[in-house]
């Protein structure tokens, strides 16, 4: 478990500096003299030539009266003047102050899983007296009242009930007309705005029950798709972080997370979460993070699976 | 109560005023030199180009992956041929080239190598250039196609190599600061009648990587475009702005660089100097708005051929530069201009002692507050405002006011006119 803690934790770390979107450190901008270098692989030495990518546990040699440019994937140039042996991951150190998107977000990740965090997230769930806005429903949903959501697709979950077997989920739409009625026996489900019922739709309205007890009902959830002119407003960000991101990866839905977080759509992050669990479902760091952000916005201390 | 009818009367007149002095200075005292502060060595300056050229501004780019540099120095054309079969092996998306094989050599197996290895290009762009543009400004054509000779571009799409306003038909060194390039240009070829139109190099090596962002970027329909610099090729004086790749012709042609410059990518073959970073080759280098030298530039800093490359690497990016409509300009110069005749007039009427102080006060505020927008809106949003008309009126403002309001409408009051001939004691 620790192990697997460490190596997420510096993998976390170490996306901060490396995880740009060219699949390199650092390249060869110019190269003069006997250059050579050592992939992390343990290849042999070989020549360095214009061009060459360099990555993250490779190792250079220099020569004698040497000039080597290289080419950061931040876009800052360094030059190796003097003859000796560079370490491709101290360099790219050197390089700092080139934080990526990713980078950017990593760390917020990173810091928001700091034991100390932790602490005082769960001091203030704690505080929480339990008497929400929504007053008195039995059946409380992991969201706010409204939500505005980005992707096409959105997760919901809300906190199992007791001898519940099966949900009732009414979906309907501004004007209070029952667009669908679905069941489900998770306490989980997906609303998918690609859905032809659905497409048309900018604003959702969900509410859940247990399968035949009405009285059991959550309340009206809104789910508002965002409007084009907003959403032109994460579109380079998403765009940055999409082409430096490899999406079948867990870790970096986690990223997204806290992207869609900080910008405040919730709905979106929550679901970045349950996909991070849905590939990794053996990690305890992101089930870990996902409770945190549950406790965060106060809404559970247990993802309740 | 100083808004009254009489008062907007006057304040449509001054406008009116300072507008129609502006005009006239225009045209009969060639007065918009003064925007020139001090002399022939700023003449090319603009204040945008503190964005490039300043690391203040501008997130640092990363490097450009997809678009690399061959300099092919001083070598002959059999030298040249070889250099493209090496690069040709490796699968490059398209090579460009950034020169002309104008006529034949008496060496004609240096032709025929050369020839042979641009036929084996599988998408080949040659350049081009339009020269001789018509007498009438309205004419849309060129009159001269400078351009290969038909042994070599066979297989070759053409596209123009014309980088601006000023390198259309004149002399390398007349040329001022390379900033924006035609999209597509016309020539007329008056003996057969027949019209040749070509996009320019950049967006046309581009399409062969991205056709959709070519097609994008040439729905724009504008016909010249501002170049959103990059970077540099490789510069040992200027390490932080080197962004494209660039492989000499001695490494190309021992095969000594990494096969992933060339695969899939868009290689461009041009001038770079004798070799990468001779300092004393100026043929095919401009000056451009990355020079580390904002005013009175003395060293040309980007070959041509990497200005091609930053054209392809905006084109690809979709990362381009907008510009603010003239007559938008226009109706901003008015607005702001009538704002100032307002503050003026009420100044001239309530503080008239304080109206040469005051209103100097105001003019410079504003003028610095509109080259501080000037260059954020660029840095920020990449829009270049143009705003030049609205500097004029607000600098020409308050003296202007003070001629009407002074001796305008003196003149035409027979009392006040009386007091200009009256000696006092």
């Amino acid at each position: 478990m620790k192990t697997k803690l460490f190596a997420l934790a510096f993998g976390l770390v170490l996306c901060s500096y490396s995880a740009f979107s060219q699949d390199y450190v650092f390249k060869v901008l110019a190269n003069k003299g006997e250059n050579t270098y050592k992939t992390a692989a343990g290849s042999s030495w070989e020549a360095l030539k214009t061009g060459t990518k360099l990555e993250s546990g490779d190792v250079i040699k220099t020569s004698g009266s040497c000039y080597l440019a290289l080419l950061h994937s931040s876009g800052k140039p360094i030059e190796l003047k003097e003859a000796k042996e560079y370490k491709i991951d101290d360099l790219s150190t050197q390089m700092g102050g080139g934080e990526s998107i990713v980078g950017k977000y990593a760390n917020y990740v990173a810091s928001k899983m700091a034991p100390e965090e932790r602490e005082t997230n769960r001091k203030k769930y704690a505080s929480v007296t339990g008497a929400t806005e929504r007053g008195f429903e039995q059946i409380k949903v992991f969201m706010k009242s409204t939500a505005d959501v980005y992707n096409t697709s959105a997760i919901i979950r809300w906190k199992p009930q007791a001898n519940a077997e099966n949900y009732e989920l009414t979906l309907k739409d501004m004007f209070d007309d029952v667009i669908m009625v679905t069941e489900t026996d998770d306490n989980h489900f997906k609303v998918d705005f690609t859905d032809d019922r659905l497409q048309d739709k900018d604003l959702v309205i969900v509410s859940v029950s247990v399968k035949g007890d009405k009285d059991s009902n959550s309340g009206d959830y809104g789910i508002q798709k965002v409007s084009t002119d907003a959403s032109s407003k994460y579109k380079n960000d998403l765009d940055a972080l999409s082409e430096a991101l490899d999406p079948s990866s867990a870790i970096n839905n986690l990223i997204l997370a806290e992207f869609y977080e900080q910008n405040n759509l919730l709905l979106d992050a929550l679901t970045s979460y349950e996909m991070a669990i849905q590939k990794s479902p053996d990690v305890d760091y992101f089930k870990d993070a996902y409770t945190e952000f549950l406790m965060r916005n106060q809404w559970s201390d247990t993802i309740d699976q | 109560m100083l808004l009254t009818k009489k008062f907007w009367k006057d304040v449509f007149i001054g406008t009116a005023f300072i507008f129609a002095f502006m005009g006239f200075a225009y045209y009969f005292l060639a007065i918009f030199s003064f925007l020139d502060p001090v002399g022939e060595a700023l003449q090319d300056m603009q204040i945008t180009d503190q964005v490039f050229s300043n690391p203040s501004f501008r997130d640092r780019p990363t490097p450009e992956d997809r678009v690399t540099v061959v300099n092919f120095g001083r070598r002959g054309r059999a030298e040249i041929a070889q250099m493209i079969n090496v690069v040709n092996k490796y699968n490059p998306k398209v090579i460009g080239i950034d020169t002309f094989f104008s006529s034949l050599k008496e060496d004609s197996l240096s032709d025929l190598l050369l020839a042979d290895a641009l036929s084996r290009v599988e998408n080949l762009v040659l350049g081009t250039q339009f020269m001789e543009p018509g007498d009438d400004e309205d004419d849309p054509y060129f009159y001269y196609l400078r351009r290969s000779h038909p042994l070599f571009n066979d297989h070759a799409v053409e596209a123009h190599v014309v980088l601006s306003a000023e390198t259309a038909g004149t002399a390398q060194e007349e040329f001022k600061v390379v900033r924006q390039f035609f999209t597509k240009m016309q020539y007329k070829d008056t003996i057969n009648n027949v019209v040749i139109e070509q996009q320019a190099f950049g967006v046309k090596l581009a399409e062969f990587l991205d056709p959709d962002a070519a097609r994008e970027f040439m729905e724009r329909t504008n016909e010249e475009e501002i170049i959103n610099y990059r970077g540099n090729v490789f510069d040992i004086n200027n390490l932080d702005k080197s962004k494209f790749f660039v492989i000499d012709w001695m490494d190309v042609l021992d095969d000594n660089f990494d096969p992933g410059l060339i695969t899939d990518n868009v290689v461009i073959f041009g001038m770079v100097g004798e070799y990468i970073g001779e300092p004393y080759y100026t043929e095919d280098k401009f000056f451009t708005p990355m020079n580390d030298k904002y005013a009175g530039r003395a060293d040309e800093d980007m070959f041509g051929v990497v200005i091609h490359a930053n054209i392809v690497s905006m084109v690809l990016n979709r990362d381009y530069i907008e510009r603010m409509s003239d007559f938008s300009g226009i109706i901003v110069a008015i607005i702001l201009c009538m704002i100032n005749v307002v503050m003026f007039t009420l100044i001239y009427r309530k503080l008239p002692l304080w109206y040469d102080g005051l209103t100097k006060l105001i003019q410079l505020l504003q003028l610095i507050l509109i080259l501080f927008a000037i260059v954020m809106a660029f840095d920020l949003y990449s829009l270049e405002l143009e705003l030049t008309l609205s500097i004029i009126a607000i600098a020409l403002a308050g003296d202007s006011l003070e001629v009407l309001y002074g001796v305008g409408y003196n003149i035409f009051d027979s009392k006040k006119r009386k007091l200009l001939f009256t000696t006092r004691q």
